[in-house]
């Protein structure tokens, strides 16, 4: 190897930086996170290759990820989930979600959904996040969801089975991983 | 679709050594890894240039992590300067042209083999620690299948069972480094063998930790603000080694974890075994304008 | 304390490193061919535990490690590790493979015949000690058979199976493009088919040695007899993005079927890169051992599949040449106080801290 050092392409700092931002979603759960570069796709291709499954509703963003190599498959088998959570009709079957099981908790699903993020007392459904991540407790106010999601979310959540969640918000990201309790207040 | 499309110009080495396949996968673990603090989550683990042992795993996260404009410190048994730890560092700036510190303040990302500095990590900082065995019930079920089962039932009593035999048989638990730690009340996990010293700065810590065995192929981590607490019976207090009141006689100071160094005449002298640490003090004696971080132990006693 | 920390170990460190290169001294395009030449079993053999084929690689890394073989696979496996998949070869078929060497040890006679090619079996082992003292080793002339072997052979398991001597085992029916990839999965267990035969493919030879060693002594219950072994190159196939297959070129391969004469006739199987008789004797040993019920310790999966790894191996056993007197330190510290602790018990003057009898005894209850 070269004594030169090696520089990033312009796809490495795509990557790396939209990785940050789903890093410390996930590790900071509530904490609104910056995306450098944002859009679904952005964070699917920092992801995303032919070793993955994904499910999507937008024949558009569909198309994109396909092209990561990432296999798309019916909802139930999906890795990555990329849907909208604004009314129930079309979350119905995120029962199905994958949740891992208690030797490999980590063969879930991750969720990618797009949001309005609002502070502690912005409008939408106020939510009081603690666990892991959070220091003591954190309020956030999240429109764009129907509001009946997050009982299902905890339904489904049995810990250490689960799936993790991304909302978005133009270049805004909030994580909520499994360990997270949610209280709606 | 075409031949060069599946493919991209040939380069000699990616930047950050790994191509873009295998950092994803290092990503995606590596989330998983934060979504359940203590699970050990399975990698692939590809083959980087240094041996098998010598800090692979932590090196793939660290090359995942850094961008041009992170902050890197890499320490081996608490000194920046070691074998090691210099390579480490030398190769991970050649890959990603970030800047390297010696100082755990300025850092973004610190690498390190069996030690968590003196100086108190913050909330932007992330550790990444080496890690030689990630299965801490190794020591009662070798078998990596079983060990997987029995943490799928939170099945822990055979490791009780044996910090208990230790207290029976010689009257204190004798685990030294690796102490087997509770991960957000449900998953064991093993430190890595950092001292008993470093395990409470663990508990409810700022920063980010991800502990990654290479050669093992297992990853996971510490999220901040999650209740990490060393296996203890109510009634026989955890016990940290006992340095509280040790000196180091190359910067004066006191109340940190010390290295050992035996002499001639039979008796040990010590010296601060968080190197860089040592170091500025030294400085600050000097006259040198030095900050010194805020810590975790003040006058050998934890700080809560 | 010499070799770690204190200001200075930088420097010491470049120059031991310079101390090893120096004395491997220049190494040139002439010298990388010179062993690509020369040594070619040696390449097959990095190449096969770099699961890397890649000759003139296998050379250099050869040249730059003076030959040590785990710093060889491991440079190769590094730079293996560089390199994307572009896609996936089409499956190599037994009855397919460019045949040089090909026996049976099970039967006399099988269809086909028994094509020694190349080896050293038959040989006596004596130096040539006249070469060292200027008097070449000129290699005799091989004389043409009347009727070449023809370039490919079938399959003796085929036949077998033909025959209803052994069962055919349900073929998993897995697509090309999802065939699991050890290199980039992680390794479970129990491990699937694929992931079993990769990594024994990219075994450390040695360690597949002593392992199918032990289980063809007697630890284990299998008989291994070798149905085949066969030595051949395979032709690369890859399909061109418009459909079309085409062959990228050849891979020198080696593989053999150990069956069993315990109970029933089963096949064990290993393949690799390179010509290895050795090691894919072992490998196929240790696959049938392994697939027995409640096989012995030395040929069970997870100890066999982890422990014959080269670079996990090698790099761990290496590693205990690091520092470790902060473990070290931790451990002291414990076995001093039990110590202190005995003795103040007997003194009946425990000191604050010491563990009691009577705690212990609370700690029991």
């Amino acid at each position: 190897m070269t004594q030169t050092l090696l520089v990033p392409t312009a796809e490495d700092i795509r990557a790396n930086a939209t990785f940050d931002a789903l890093m410390w979603g996930l590790a900071r759960p509530g904490l609104v996170q910056t995306l450098a570069f944002p859009g679904m796709l952005a964070l699917a291709e920092s992801l995303l290759d032919r070793e993955c499954t994904f499910f999507c509703c937008d024949e558009a963003l569909k198309e994109g990820i396909a092209a990561t190599g990432a296999q798309a498959v019916p909802i139930a088998e999906a890795e990555y989930v990329f849907i909208s959570l604004e009314n129930g009709l079309q979350f119905s079957d995120l029962s199905d979600l994958l949740v891992g099981n208690l030797l490999y908790p980590d063969a879930s699903a991750t969720i990618f959904a797009p949001a309005v993020i609002g502070g502690a007392t912005g409008s939408g459904t106020r939510l009081r996040l603690s666990g892991p991540g959070v220091n003591g407790s954190l309020d956030i106010a999240i429109g764009g969801v129907d509001p009946s999601f997050w009982a299902l979310r905890s339904k489904a959540a049995r810990y250490p089975l689960g799936w993790d969640l991304y909302l978005t918000d133009g270049d805004r990201l909030v994580g909520f991983p499994r360990s997270t309790e949610i209280e709606v207040l | 679709m075409k031949l060069d499309q599946l493919t991209k110009p040939w380069e000699a080495f990616s930047y950050g050594f790994l191509d873009q396949s295998a950092k994803r996968e290092m990503r995606r673990r590596i989330l998983k890894a934060i979504a359940i603090p203590g699970y050990q989550v399975p990698y692939a683990s590809r083959e980087v240039p240094i041996a098998r042992g010598w800090g692979t795993g932590g090196l793939q996260v660290t090359l995942t992590l850094l961008k041009p404009s992170s902050v890197v410190k890499v320490i081996d048994q608490g000194a920046d300067d070691s074998v090691n730890a210099s390579s480490i560092r030398k190769f991970l700036r050649r890959v990603s042209s970030a800047r390297e510190t010696l100082d755990t303040m300025e850092a973004d990302v610190i690498q390190s083999r069996h030690r968590i500095p003196e100086e108190k990590l913050r909330e932007d900082q992330i550790l990444v620690l080496q890690v030689p065995n990630p299965e801490p019930l190794r020591p009662v079920q070798p078998d990596m299948s079983e060990a997987r089962i029995m943490h799928g039932d939170a099945d822990y009593g055979q490791l009780w069972l044996t910090l208990y035999e230790q207290l029976v048989r010689s009257g204190r638990i004798m685990q030294g480094s690796s102490y087997p730690s509770m991960v957000n009340g449900r998953h064991v996990m093993t430190p890595s063998p950092i001292p008993r010293w470093d395990v409470p700065k663990m508990h409810m810590a700022a920063n980010l930790t991800i502990l990654s065995a290479g050669r093992e192929k297992r990853i996971h981590a510490v999220p901040p603000y999650t209740r990490v607490e060393p296996l203890v019976f109510d009634d026989v207090p955890y016990r940290i080694e006992d340095h509280a009141d040790k000196t180091c006689y190359r910067s004066g100071v006191t109340g940190f974890f010390m290295n050992e160094l035996p002499q001639d005449d039979g008796s040990s002298s010590f010296e601060v075994s968080d190197s860089q640490y040592g170091v500025k003090h030294i400085r600050r004696q000097e006259g040198e304008p030095v900050t010194l971080g805020e810590t975790y132990y003040r006058e050998g006693r934890l700080e809560r | 304390m010499a070799y770690v920390a204190t200001r200075g170990g930088e420097r010491a460190i470049e120059q031991s490193e310079r101390l090893y290169r120096e004395d491997l001294g220049r190494i040139d395009k002439a010298r990388v061919d010179a062993i690509a030449e020369s040594l070619p079993y040696l390449l097959d053999r990095v190449m096969g535990e770099a699961s890397l084929y890649a000759p003139e690689l296998a050379a250099l890394a050869l040249a730059q490690s003076g030959g040590d073989l785990y710093e060889a696979v491991l440079l190769l496996r590094a730079y293996r590790t560089t390199q994307p998949r572009i896609t996936i070869a089409e499956p190599v078929r037994q009855d397919e493979l460019f045949t040089v060497r090909r026996i049976s040890a099970a039967f006399k006679d099988i269809p086909g015949g028994q094509i020694l090619g190349p080896t050293l079996d038959y040989s006596h082992r004596l130096l040539n000690v006249g070469v060292l003292s200027g008097e070449d080793f000129v290699p005799e002339a091989v004389e043409l058979a009347n009727t070449p072997a023809p370039a490919t052979q079938p399959s003796l398991a085929d036949w077998q199976k033909a025959q209803g001597l052994i069962a055919d085992p349900p073929a998993e029916h897995v697509l090309l493009d999802e065939i699991p990839d050890v290199t980039r999965e992680p390794l479970l267990f129990p491990a699937s088919r694929a992931h079993k035969l990769q990594s024994l493919a990219r075994a450390d030879t040695g360690g597949t040695l002593a392992l199918g060693y032990a289980t063809m002594r007697g630890y284990g219950n299998t008989h291994p007899t070798v149905n085949e072994l066969r030595l051949g190159e395979a032709e690369v196939r890859i399909r061109h993005p418009r459909g079309t297959l085409f062959s990228t070129g050849r891979v020198r391969v080696s593989q053999a079927e150990i069956i069993s004469k315990a109970k029933n006739l089963q096949l064990g199987f290993s393949a690799t890169f390179g010509w290895n008789e050795v090691k894919v004797i072992a490998a196929a040993s240790l696959d049938l051992a392994s697939s027995q019920e409640k096989p012995h310790p030395a040929s069970n999966e997870e100890f066999v599949l982890y422990h014959t790894e080269p670079v996990e191996s090698s790099g761990f056993c290496i590693h205990f040449k690091l520092p470790h007197y902060v473990t070290f330190q931790s451990s002291l510290d414990a076995l001093r106080k039990v110590k202190a602790d005995q003795a103040a018990n007997k003194a009946g003057a425990p000191a604050a801290g010491a563990a009691k009898p009577a705690e212990l005894e609370k700690a029991i209850s």
